[in-house]
């Protein structure tokens, strides 16, 4: 996926988040989204920032 | 104090646990079959019997006196966290863990450990959010105190709502903090382990105990100020999800260059400084 892409769904996430977040109070479901958002939107802001470069690509590095 | 002293064996065992099962859910997540969940309590047992000694090119006192002193400021952490005492305290042992960082890697003289503590200063950038964290807690709350946050939550309604922000900056701090992830700089492949490399046997048993404590207490912060005071048996599995969220992210992302770290991080210094000057101004109108 491109920088863009990544970007977009880094956004996506984070409105999400925010969305969730507000309605928690309401229903305490809502965490539940809140929950996957905040991991989601990080992967994305990381994977944002990979893209394009050299080892961007490369899913994940070995441990 | 009998019960302090339970509290902290208990801490240990469940922080070695969470390690573990961080371990497994990346490795499940990247198709691997990876270590049972009890790998990291087997592992300290293990490296606590095995034969040590300080490397000749260490400094010695700085060496040992490092590991003693990451095992005193976790284990004071958690019985200021056990007290409900204030969050400026908790986050003043987590800046002395950077002194840990830094020590552990220049104690011993070889040229990996050294890298791993400079990028341990580098990697300070995660810790600027924290100080808007705590500033905003403050405003919403009125108060510092662990257990003075918690009544007003259990009173008004959880921080994580109104101050979604100022969570997450937390969570960073716990990313950043955790093996594998992909801030984790300080312990990156190419550095062997990073800044403990050369800590082996009763040592790295030591400092595996120091970062099982740092994890539980970071954790249980994190839920106490924004999510509330909850029953033991909701709090211990919501600690794991905590957990499980931080492995997510750490299966699928790589680890990022010191630059890039250092980037995303100032980013969201900005984002949340932003933020906390909005929640201020709101605040005193």
């Amino acid at each position: 996926m491109k920088k863009t892409a990544y970007i977009l769904l880094a956004v996506l996430f984070a409105c999400s988040a925010v969305i969730s977040a507000v309605l928690v109070d309401g229903n305490p479901y809502w965490i539940l989204i809140l929950i996957i958002s905040v991991p989601g939107f990080f992967v994305s802001v990381v994977l944002a920032a990979c893209a394009g470069s050299k080892d961007g690509d490369i899913p994940f590095v070995g441990y | 104090m009998i019960e302090f002293i339970l509290l902290l064996i208990f801490a240990i065992f469940f922080g070695l646990l969470l390690h573990g099962i961080h371990r497994k859910v990346i490795a499940r997540i990247q198709k691997r079959p990876g270590p049972p969940v009890w790998q990291e309590i087997l592992h300290t047992l293990k490296f606590a019997f095995k034969q040590t000694w300080i490397p000749r090119t260490a400094s010695q006192v700085m060496y040992v006196a490092i590991v003693l002193i990451a095992i005193g400021i976790w284990t004071a952490a958690l019985y200021v966290f056990w007290i409900g005492g204030s969050l400026l305290l908790i986050f003043a042992f987590y800046m002395l863990h950077k002194i840990v960082e830094h020590g552990t890697g220049l104690s011993s003289g070889s040229p990996y450990t050294k890298f791993g503590a400079i990028r341990s200063v580098m990697s300070a950038a995660a810790e600027l959010p924290l100080l808007v964290t705590v500033s905003v807690v403050y405003l919403f709350t009125g108060t510092l105190s662990i257990s003075g946050i918690s009544a007003w939550e259990t009173a008004n309604v959880p921080l994580i709502g109104i101050a979604l922000p100022a969570a997450v900056s937390l969570y960073l701090i716990i990313l950043s903090k955790a093996h594998y992830g992909p801030f984790s700089v300080i312990e990156a492949k190419e550095l062997v382990s990073g800044y403990w490399t050369e800590h082996f046997g009763g040592w790295r048993a030591l400092l595996n105990i120091a970062l099982s404590l740092k994890t539980f207490v970071l954790i249980s912060v994190f839920i106490v100020v924004f999510l509330g005071i909850m029953p033991w048996w909701l709090f211990l599995p919501v600690m794991v999800l905590v957990m499980v969220s931080i492995s997510f992210i750490c299966a699928t992302t790589p680890m990022l260059t010191p630059y890039n770290t250092v980037l995303i991080q100032t980013i969201w210094t900005g984002v949340v400084c932003v933020y906390g000057l909005i929640v201020w101004l709101v605040m005193i109108s």
